[in-house]
């Protein structure tokens, strides 16, 4: 039976009309079909078009990318830069010869036997020419176009100061991850963070900024460089901090690296001494001990002590380094650093308040900044009458240079201990953070005496006429081979300046300065640190905006003073001219 | 009927193809210019970000200290040489008193006392 033909066709009526039929079914279908596109179509555009994100094409990158951290005034200590690097893929050469002799007459230093070698190995898809090719070069192979070489853009991490702040900015590894200081800590802040910090686009991302002030950082580091060249120590620190915020301005320790070769950063003897090492601090200690004998009121700064005899305990006698055997006060005792004087101040303490106070104080425990080197303190095993003594004075305990810088700012700016910083802070933040631990009027009269021991005292060499310092010296006897010895010194200096209301605080340390002829044979203190302070404030303290002031006292001493840094300047000179011609050869 | 509809409609499809197809063509355009612009921006903060890097270590310290021992004639500052503004006053010339006859005290007594200096 066919349905072709239509007089068979009985139910199917009318064959026009069947026609008819047909086409409006056939109308009816495509109408349903482009009435879905349309609302398909719709749908994307209206609806789900509303918030499109345009997922630009995600390119593979095996580095992180990482933000520039700044110094608090925004010079860039460190940054990311593009740099490409040339690579070839083998299997599509065409003539490798050519390509050998086109690359290696763009790039000199490539050996044409090494580059034929990677190049002839067609098996391989993916060889490195060259890492970090600079831009002219870059353009000049683009232009060559030989087949089988392309480009892929890298990253570099620079550190355009170049030694400077090293320690604080720490280094990163070949991946872009970091090692040490600063760039460590952002990545424990986890990658994410990091990231975040450095937007691709960079539009909205702001460098990571620290507190450092690079001007003041360069100053404490040259000056440090000269006094080691000079004094020929072995090592040494400084810290600049602000007394009011807690903020690093800066932290220098000598030797030091460069981040932009970070192998070195992990050398043990470029560890940051500042954080990631202890000291025995010796004498600047005592400060500590005062404020504490003045806090608990079991002092005043008019009592007498009697420091004829050694003091005796059990079988150690305490002797002074610089004996007056005679009964002093307690300024004088600061100023002489008489260890009899300050030990007996300690022992009227009593031995617990003495380690309520040290433990108050932040001394027991590992102080930790962002810098991730940060060392435990060493503390002595049994705490005795004798360990009360010798820790009155800096001896049998040691602690991180930073801690000793943070103390002596709660000391002068009126009992505030905060926490040390790396990154910028606020003076409200600070005061959030801050820990009351002294009364203003003890912290009134540490300022008296610290500044008593620069007019008066063995810190006079660390005074800058119309600065108004102040500070003690420190110089411990190394422990060598279990003893303390006689000539292996570390001599510091801690001070504040101006002392009327203290802005900043400055640490000096050398390690085993040696004594010289012009400084009498002496290797203490106040010979070598304490003139190394001063040279570092009469170059900081204009920087930081200080106005000197002058009274009739600090006038008699300018014109001393100016003949003297005329003196030194000129030295100086002489000895740089030397380097330099030295340099030349 | 039929005739005078499909006509519409082939009319139709040919002026919103033409409109589409401009359209596209218009966007496409604007998409290019678009990825050219960021591209050109990202070019423009790599180039900040360079020019930055190197700003920083033309002006290193170090650096600084070097050329200006080498260059300048000058040294390290001393403290009395910071003088307050009270203290500078009293090393001017007295003010030029108005000569008889002349219009006495300008508008501007700074640039009065400078005619003076010359």
């Amino acid at each position: 039976m066919s349905t072709s033909d239509p007089t068979f066709d009985t139910s199917a009526g009318h064959p026009m009309l069947r026609g008819q039929k047909r086409l409006r079914l056939v109308v009816a279908g495509f109408a349903l079909g482009f009435a879905l596109l349309v609302g398909k179509a719709g749908w994307l555009t209206l609806v789900e078009g509303g918030g499109a994100q345009r997922s630009a094409a995600s390119e593979l990158k095996v580095r992180i990318p990482r933000p520039d951290i700044s110094d608090r005034s925004g010079h860039t200590l460190a940054a990311d830069i593009p740099v490409s690097s040339l690579y070839a893929d083998p299997a599509k050469m065409i003539d490798i010869d050519e390509a050998v002799e086109l690359l290696t007459g763009a790039l000199p230093e490539l050996d044409a036997r090494d580059l034929r070698r990677k190049l002839d190995n067609r098996k391989r898809r993916f060889v490195w020419i060259k890492r970090e090719v600079s831009p002219a070069e870059r353009e000049l192979i683009h232009n060559m176009g030989i087949p089988g070489v392309g480009f892929r853009a890298e990253t570099r991490r620079i550190y355009p100061m170049g030694n400077l702040a090293a320690h604080v900015l720490g280094a990163v590894d070949l991946d872009s991850r970091g090692i040490a200081g600063l760039e460590k800590y952002l990545d424990d802040q986890g990658a994410l963070y990091t990231a975040s910090l450095a937007d691709p686009t960079r539009a909205a991302s702001m460098p990571a900024q620290t507190s450092i002030d690079i001007r003041v950082q360069h100053a404490v580091t040259d000056e440090l460089a000269k006094a080691m060249a000079r004094f020929r120590a072995k090592a040494s620190a400084g810290i600049v901090l602000n007394a009011k915020t807690g903020e690093v301005l800066a932290l220098a320790s000598l030797p030091d690296f460069s981040p932009n070769s970070p192998a070195d950063a992990l050398k043990p003897d470029n560890v940051n001494r500042v954080t990631a090492g202890v000291f025995e601090l010796g004498s600047i200690v005592k400060a500590v001990t005062f404020a504490m004998a003045l806090d608990y009121g079991t002092t005043n700064l008019q009592k007498r002590y009697d420091a004829r005899y050694p003091l005796v305990i059990g079988r150690a006698r305490i002797n002074d380094f610089h004996a007056q055997k005679r009964i002093m006060t307690v300024p004088e005792i600061f100023m002489h650093s008489s260890n009899i004087g300050t030990g007996k101040m300690a022992l009227e303490v009593g031995e617990e308040r003495h380690q309520e106070f040290l433990r108050k104080l932040g001394l027991f425990d590992r102080l930790q900044t962002e810098l991730p080197e940060a060392a435990k303190p060493l503390l002595p095993p049994r705490w005795g009458k004798l360990v009360t003594v010798t820790a009155s004075f800096g001896h049998g305990f040691a602690v991180q240079p930073m801690q000793g810088a943070a103390v002596a700012a709660a000391l002068v700016n009126g009992g505030k201990l905060m926490p040390p910083t790396l990154l910028k802070r606020d003076a409200e933040t600070a005061n959030a953070l801050a820990e009351q631990v002294i009364k203003p009027s003890t912290s009134a009269d540490m300022r008296y005496l610290f500044r008593l021991n620069v007019t008066d005292g063995t810190a006079g060499r660390a005074g800058v006429p119309g600065y108004r310092v102040g500070g003690k010296t420190g110089t411990a006897e190394k422990v060598v081979n279990g003893r303390y010895s006689k000539n292996h010194r570390l001599t510091s200096f801690v001070g504040a300046f101006p002392m009327d209301d203290p802005e900043y605080v400055l640490l000096i340390m050398l390690d085993e300065p040696k004594p010289l002829p012009e400084t009498f044979g002496f290797a203490t203190s106040g010979w070598n640190a304490v003139p190394t302070a001063g040279k570092v404030i009469a170059r900081i303290a204009p920087l930081l905006g200080l106005m000197p002031e002058f009274d009739e006292k600090s006038l008699q001493k300018l014109e001393k003073y100016k003949k003297d840094r005329a003196k030194e300047l000129a030295k100086e000179a002489e000895r740089a001219a030397a380097l330099e011609a030295g340099d030349a050869r | 009927m039929l005739r005078l509809l499909n006509f519409v409609l082939v009319a139709g499809v040919l002026a919103s193809g033409f409109a589409l197809y401009t359209l596209e063509h218009n966007t496409r355009a604007l998409e290019r210019q678009i990825a050219a612009a960021e591209k050109a921006t990202e070019g423009e903060y790599e180039m900040i970000g360079l020019l930055d890097a190197e700003w920083s270590m033309l002006t290193r310290p170090q650096r600084l200290e070097r050329l200006a021992r080498h260059h300048l004639n000058m040294g390290p500052l001393l403290p009395d040489q910071i003088k307050r503004p009270d203290d500078v006053t009293g090393s001017l010339p007295p003010a030029p008193a108005a000569a008889p006859g002349e219009t006495p005290a300008s508008e501007d007594p700074l640039a009065d006392l400078l005619r003076m200096m010359q």
